[in-house]
């Protein structure tokens, strides 16, 4: 078991944080209990499902949150005779953001229904309107930490952004989404071929592969990586407690 | 093609949509039925194949029409509203009055 402090989310959340990893049978309810008593809010991820582990959260007072679903998809394998992908990915575009000010841009066009699905805006304890602050600070802090920002453009229209970490000829596709008022109008299949695009017009970056994890939450996001062929090389769980 | 051509297009590829991936429907498609907001019948991926399946419906009539058009896609009012507003985009594009 691997405990990790989390003193971000003292400004993102207001509260003294922790995350546990929690990788083979190697939980014990002391540990627990020990770990429990020091933090406001606490995060189990669970990377294999045991009984004894899932039994052990619960009795501590850990509550169920969300699957996270890790996925990938090989770029040579974007078939671009499917007509979803070659209608959607003719109008779009992703232009890299790097100037300070146009990332800073970015982070605050986030609003309260951007994010609404995630495990801190469907925890009361938190709410959507803190959810997506932290993911403002989030954007900023990693775009300065070698992660590359993308608007996306759909036609003319900058219709959302996403945050990818390259690692060689992988691209980490970390966080993404519409804006607000481009949500709901048949443009949810962007979110899942941006990484796509993002490897089309960046070929001197040659990505292969891009991966990302994805939440049992939203059914909705599920359907759109699974109908352009993502696989699932992995699932963690991931149980909370507020104190 | 007339008005009520387009309508028989729209209702039947969503309806062909609903029956073949198990979408239950209180009744039948009509001009009413809403393709997105709180009511509606289609999840998001599910609207995306209505969109490229009417497109497609469409080109078998010998007719090229843009539901991915970002004046479609990024409208204030989305054409998407109901099926009905749909089929006056539709017939809007092909130069006819609206029925």
């Amino acid at each position: 078991m691997v405990i990790k402090e989390c003193p971000w989310e003292k400004r993102n959340l207001g509260v003294h944080a922790c995350e546990i990893v929690i990788n083979d049978n190697d939980l014990s309810c002391d540990e627990i209990t020990t770990v429990v008593s020091s933090f406001d809010y606490v995060v189990a991820k669970l990377n294999n499902y045991t009984y004894k582990a899932s039994t052990i959260l619960l009795k501590n007072g850990f509550i169920f949150n969300e699957t996270i679903l890790s996925i990938s998809k090989l770029v040579k394998d974007f078939n671009i005779c499917n007509p979803i992908i070659k209608i959607y990915s003719a109008k779009s575009k992703v232009k890299l953001i790097k100037d300070i000010d146009e990332i800073n841009s970015v982070a605050e066009k986030l609003g309260e229904d951007m994010f609404s699905t995630d495990r801190i805006a469907l925890n009361p304890h938190f709410g959507p309107s803190l959810a997506n602050v932290r993911y403002s600070y989030w954007i900023k802090e990693m775009s300065q930490d070698g992660c590359d920002l993308y608007e996306i453009y759909y036609e003319n229209s900058i219709v959302g952004f996403s945050l990818v970490k390259q690692n060689g000829k992988i691209t980490d596709y970390i966080l993404g989404g519409l804006y607000p008022q481009y949500q709901d109008k048949g443009l949810g299949i962007l979110t899942a071929l941006v990484p796509y695009i993002i490897a089309r017009d960046n070929p001197e970056k040659e990505i292969k592969r891009v991966i990302t994890n994805i939440s049992s939450n939203n059914l909705d996001v599920i359907k759109c990586y699974s109908s352009l062929g993502y696989v699932i090389d992995n699932c963690t769980y991931i149980f909370t407690k507020n104190n | 093609m007339e008005k009520p051509k387009i309508n028989e297009i729209v209702i039947g590829a969503i309806t062909d949509y609903c029956e073949t991936n198990g979408v239950e429907l209180a009744e039948a498609i009509n001009e009413h039925t809403p393709l997105i907001g709180s009511a509606r019948i289609l999840d998001s991926m599910g609207l995306v194949n209505v969109i490229v399946d009417i497109e497609t419906a469409f080109l078998d009539e010998d007719v090229e029409i843009s539901l991915t058009s970002e004046a479609a896609m990024s409208g204030r009012i989305s054409p998407f509203r109901s099926v009905g507003s749909l089929c006056n985009f539709i017939a809007r594009q092909m130069g006819l009055e609206e029925v």
